[in-house]
C-alpha cells in the first residue's frame, strides 16, 4: 500500500521535477493557474451577460495587432493591449443595442481582421510554425517575465474587480434599473470590455488566440450548471480551470497532448458531466421529474384524481 | 392649441373632494414641454405637469400612446426635450428620490441573484462605491421584503418565481431606495391577484407616509379607485385631474379614440365602470 502511494506520488511529481522540462512545466502550471483564476472571475461576466460571441470576436480581432507587434518586432504585449483596447470600445459602443445586423457586421469584421492577421503572417518564412504559435499559444514557453506580467496584470483585474463588484453586477443583471438607479451604465460595461481585453491579452502567449475563449468561458460555463449563487460560480469556476490545467498538464507530459489544447478537452469534460449531473437542470434530475411525474399522473388516472403539475419552476 | 388648453396646472382645477388635503403641498415635480423621441417618431409631445409633493398619480392611455416614454422621459433614460425639475432642482442633483419599477419584461431572468441580492441592488447607490452593504442596509432589505410578503422566498433565485412575486420583489427594491418618487410602468399587468392586491395597498401606505406614487397602467377601475389624480395621455396630454373630472366618456373618447362604452354599475367616483373596446 504504502508502496502503491509512493509510486503515485512519484507519477504525479514527475513532471514537475523532471530533469530536461521541469522548469518549463512548472512555469506552465504557474501559468495556467493564474489564468484559470482571472479566466474563472472575468469568465462569469462574460457567461452570464451572454457576451461569448462578442469576445471571441473579441479574440480574433486582435490578431492583426499581435502579427504587426511581431513583425515590426514591438512589444507583444503592448501590441496586443493596444489592439484589443481599440477593438473593445468598438464592440462597447455597438454590443449594447445589438440587433441580428450588427450581430452578422460583428461576425463579418472580425473575421476579417483575423484573416488580415493571416495575410500579414504569411508574408514570413517561418510562416507555418509561428501562426501555430499564435493560434494555440506556447505553453512550454512561458518565460519567469510571462509570469510576473499574468500574475501582476491578473491582480489589477482582480482587484479592480472586487472594488466595482456591486455596481458591475447590477448592470450586468438588469442594466435599465441600474441605469434608473444613477449609475453609469456605459462606462461600466467599457470597463468590463477593458478587463475581459486585458483577461485576453495575458492568456494569449500560453493558450493562444483560438483556445483562450474556453479558459474564459467553459469553466464558468459549467460553474453556473451547479450553482444558483453569483459569488459562488466564481470560485466554483476557478476550481474547474485548475483541476483542468493539473490534467492537462498530466495529459501533456505522459501522453504526449498539446499542453493548452489538453486542457480545453477537460474542461469540456467538465461541462459534458455539468450538463448530465447538474443539480438543477442536469439531464439526470430532468429524467427524474419526469419519471415521479409520469408514475403521479398513472396513478392519478388509475385512481381518478386531478392531474399533477410537474415539478419545477414554482 | 388643442393641448394647451388642456394641459392643467395642478391647483387651477378645482381640487375639492379628492385633492383637497393634498393641494395645499407645494409642488415636488414639474415637467415643463417634455418630449420624447426615438428616431423619427415622436412617442410624446410638449407635456406639462406639476404634480405635489404626496400622492398617487394613475397614467392612463391606450397601447403605444407614450406612457412608458413618459416615465423614461420623467428619469432622463430616452432622449427627451423639455425639462424636468425636482422640488426646484434639476434631475441630476435629485436622482437618489426618485426609484423606478420597470415593465417585468427586461430583466435576465436566468441571472443567478436570490431575491434579497435584487432588493440590496436598490441600496447601491446608497451604499457608494466600494464599500460593502452595512446594518442599515441589512435592515432596510428584510423590513421591504417583509412589506411586500416575500420574506420567505429572500434565498430564491429570481428566476423560479412567479410574475405577481417577481414584480413584489421589483417594488421591493425600488422601496429599499426609499425615494419621495415612486415611478411604476404598468406594476399591476400580467400579476395574479394576490400580488395586485399587496401592490395596491403599499402603495396607498406610501402615499398616506406623504410620497408621489406615479403609475402607468391599463387597470382603470384600480386608477379611479385608488388615485388623486389622473393623466390621460395619447401622444401628448390629453386631460389631467381628478378622476371624478377625467372619467368622463368624452375625455376618455379623446384618450382611447373613440369607442368608449360607459356602463353604470359603480366603480368610478360618480358611478360608472368604464369599458374601453
Amino acid at each position: 500500500m504504502a508502496d502503491f502511494f509512493n509510486n503515485l506520488w512519484n507519477w504525479l511529481a514527475e513532471p514537475f521535477n523532471s530533469l530536461y522540462a521541469g522548469s518549463l512545466i512548472r512555469n506552465a502550471f504557474w501559468e495556467l493557474l493564474i489564468i484559470s483564476v482571472i479566466g474563472g472571475v472575468v469568465g462569469t461576466y462574460i457567461v452570464l451577460r451572454g457576451l461569448v460571441f462578442i469576445v471571441d470576436a473579441l479574440t480574433h480581432a486582435i490578431f492583426p495587432g499581435v502579427v504587426i507587434a511581431f513583425l515590426i518586432g514591438a512589444n507583444f504585449f503592448l501590441g496586443a493591449f493596444i489592439s484589443a483596447l481599440a477593438v473593445a470600445l468598438v464592440i462597447a459602443l455597438v454590443a449594447r443595442n445589438r440587433r441580428v445586423s450588427e450581430d452578422s457586421s460583428i461576425g463579418v469584421i472580425f473575421t476579417g481582421a483575423f484573416a488580415l492577421g493571416v495575410v500579414l503572417l504569411s508574408s514570413q518564412r517561418s510562416y507555418g510554425r509561428s501562426l501555430e504559435g499564435f493560434l494555440f499559444g506556447d505553453i512550454l514557453g512561458i518565460t519567469t517575465l510571462d509570469l510576473w506580467v499574468t500574475g501582476i496584470v491578473g491582480l489589477l483585474i482582480l482587484g479592480a474587480i472586487f472594488l466595482f463588484r456591486k455596481e458591475l453586477l447590477f448592470s450586468a443583471f438588469d442594466a435599465v434599473m441600474a441605469r434608473a438607479a444613477g449609475l453609469p451604465v456605459v462606462r461600466l460595461d467599457l470597463f468590463l470590455y477593458l478587463l475581459i481585453a486585458a483577461t485576453v491579452v495575458v492568456s494569449l502567449p500560453a493558450v493562444g488566440n483560438i483556445l483562450v475563449l474556453a479558459f474564459l468561458v467553459t469553466p464558468s460555463a459549467t460553474a453556473r450548471l451547479f450553482t444558483n449563487r453569483f459569488y459562488l460560480m466564481m470560485p466554483i469556476a476557478v476550481v474547474i480551470g485548475m483541476l483542468s490545467s493539473l490534467v492537462g498538464i498530466y495529459l501533456g507530459y505522459y501522453a504526449n497532448v498539446a499542453g493548452s489544447a489538453g486542457v480545453v478537452v477537460v474542461a469540456t469534460g467538465f461541462f459534458i458531466i455539468g450538463l448530465l449531473v447538474s443539480p438543477h437542470s442536469g439531464l439526470f434530475v430532468r429524467v427524474r421529474q419526469w419519471r415521479q411525474w409520469r408514475n403521479q399522473l398513472r396513478r392519478a388516472s388509475q385512481n381518478g384524481l386531478e392531474k399533477p403539475q410537474p415539478e419545477g419552476r414554482a | 392649441m388643442m393641448n394647451l388648453a388642456l394641459t392643467r396646472k395642478f391647483g387651477e382645477t378645482g381640487m375639492t373632494d379628492t385633492g383637497s388635503q393634498v393641494a395645499t403641498q407645494p409642488p415636488l415635480l414639474k415637467i415643463e414641454n417634455l418630449s420624447v423621441a426615438y428616431g423619427p417618431v415622436l412617442a410624446l409631445q410638449n407635456v406639462s405637469l406639476t404634480l405635489p409633493g404626496s400622492g398617487f398619480v394613475g397614467v392612463i392611455g391606450p397601447n403605444g400612446a407614450g406612457k412608458s416614454s413618459l416615465l423614461k422621459g420623467l428619469l432622463g433614460m430616452v432622449p427627451t426635450g423639455g425639462t424636468v425639475s425636482i422640488a426646484g432642482k434639476s434631475l441630476a442633483h435629485a436622482r437618489l428620490r426618485i426609484s423606478y419599477v420597470p415593465q417585468r419584461s427586461e430583466v435576465r431572468w436566468d441571472f443567478p441573484v436570490t431575491v434579497e441580492e435584487v432588493v440590496m441592488m436598490g441600496r447601491y447607490k446608497h451604499i457608494g462605491w466600494v464599500k460593502f452593504p452595512g446594518k442599515e442596509d441589512r435592515r432596510i432589505v428584510a423590513e421591504t421584503l417583509e412589506q411586500v410578503g416575500m420574506t420567505e422566498f429572500r434565498q430564491r433565485q429570481i428566476g423560479q418565481l412567479s410574475g405577481g412575486q417577481q414584480q413584489r420583489v421589483f417594488v421591493a427594491r425600488a422601496l429599499a431606495q426609499q425615494g419621495d418618487i415612486m415611478l411604476l410602468d404598468e406594476p399591476l399587468t400580467g400579476v395574479d391577484t394576490t400580488s395586485q392586491e399587496v401592490i395596491i395597498n403599499l402603495l396607498e401606505r406610501l402615499r398616506d407616509q406623504g410620497k408621489l406614487i406615479i403609475m402607468a397602467t391599463h387597470d382603470l377601475n384600480a386608477t379611479s379607485r385608488e388615485c388623486d389624480l389622473v393623466a390621460c395621455i395619447n401622444h401628448r396630454l390629453v386631460a389631467f385631474g381628478p378622476p371624478a373630472e377625467v372619467f368622463k366618456p368624452e375625455i376618455l373618447a379623446e384618450t382611447y379614440g373613440g369607442n368608449v362604452l360607459t356602463v353604470a354599475v359603480g366603480n368610478t367616483p360618480d358611478g360608472q365602470t368604464v369599458i374601453i373596446q
